[in-house]
């Protein structure tokens, strides 16, 4: 399981000792790549909503600095903490949106394909993390399994437990094709990562490493 | 990693209502000063990013006994003067102490008034009782 590097461990006691530089290295440093990871999960709310992602990772971030007591250094990543907790808040402001749309009658095809994602389906903030630091323990395993740098991409999504189309289509470059069509395109490599998975799992790839 | 001015920001307007961090402070003071974000980076002399920063700072303790080593500490970082943030600092809590102050007294005044109100309500009441009793 991932622990925190050194750098983390630094910020993180000044940002418990009070130290009133530690809050805006925090933003200054983290924001950019959770934002990339977040932006790669959701490529669909990036394109409308960007806004969404800057709350959740403000609010993540906020979360973290106003109790910093509650993130265990020797058991995950800043960095995994961090991705998320705003993953978390990224679904509650995503919800409340879809909400207050559906209220006036608008489209939420958008919120309603985000909600639909297993990963938001993980209400527990511990669960999430957990389910994080599998996934990065897994990692090596999983690059032997999947030489291919896009069936790596593609199996790490399945494992996310992503549902929708997007991400998958745009790993796959198929955003040029109509949807019905990309959607039969995605179902096809989901299905043979999913086999590959499925095999792999079964003959104990995974246990003990 | 290159850093998302535009989050950067976000999160500065995000939390330019909590007293905690010095965009609270960065924009009081812009507001009672009436000028632009633009106007007091140039004051600063310092560029967006860093002004961003400085927001994102907590605010120190300006009554703690290393209050300058602390307001040091965040100018080196933000690149800025540390008269100009110290200025900034101590006339914001001056309008807030002013504005807290007067606020009380309007609040103490608005309870007096209730307070002789509600006597003149009891003694109608009261009145009122004895009438229906009768």
């Amino acid at each position: 399981m991932g622990t925190a590097t050194d750098i983390e461990r630094q910020l993180h006691s000044r940002v418990l000792e009070g130290d009133e530089v530690a809050a805006s290295i925090l933003f200054s440093k983290y924001s950019d790549s959770i934002i990339q990871e977040l932006s790669r999960i959701f490529p669909e709310v990036v394109k409308q909503d960007l806004e969404s992602i800057y709350e959740g990772v403000t609010d993540a971030f906020l979360s973290y600095l106003a109790q910093p007591e509650k993130f265990d250094p020797n058991k995950a990543t800043l960095r995994a903490y961090l991705l998320m907790a705003a993953k978390g808040d990224m679904k509650n402001i995503i919800d409340k949106k879809a909400r207050a749309l559906k209220k006036v009658g608008q489209s939420v095809e958008l919120n309603e394909e985000v909600r639909n994602s297993k990963v938001d389906e993980m209400k527990n903030p511990e669960e999430q993390l957990l389910h994080q630091e599998v996934l990065s323990l897994k990692k090596d395993q999983l690059r032997a399994l999947f030489p291919k740098e896009i069936d790596f991409e593609v199996a790490e999504l399945v494992l996310y437990g992503v549902r929708e189309t997007g991400p998958y289509a745009k790993i796959l470059e198929l955003d040029d094709l109509e949807e019905a069509e990309q959607q039969r395109e995605v179902k096809k490599v989901k299905d043979r990562i999913k086999v590959k998975l499925k095999r792999a799992e079964q003959r104990g790839y995974f246990k003990g490493k | 990693m290159a850093e998302d001015i535009n989050f950067l920001k976000f999160a500065v307007n995000r939390v330019s209502d909590q007293q905690e961090f010095l965009a609270y402070f960065l924009k009081r003071y812009q507001e009672s000063e009436e000028m632009s974000s633009d106007h007091l980076i140039s004051i600063l002399n310092c560029s967006q990013l860093d002004f961003y920063r400085l927001g994102l700072c907590k605010t120190p303790d300006v009554h703690a006994d290393d209050y300058l080593d602390r307001l040091n500490r965040i100018c080196e970082y933000a690149n800025i003067s540390t008269v100009e943030l110290n200025r900034i600092i101590k006339t914001t809590g001056v309008m807030d102490s002013f504005a807290e102050f007067h606020s009380s007294g309007t609040t103490l005044m608005a309870a007096r008034d209730k307070s002789s109100s509600s006597e003149g309500d009891d003694e109608d009441s009261e009145t009122t009782n004895e009438q229906e009793d009768h």
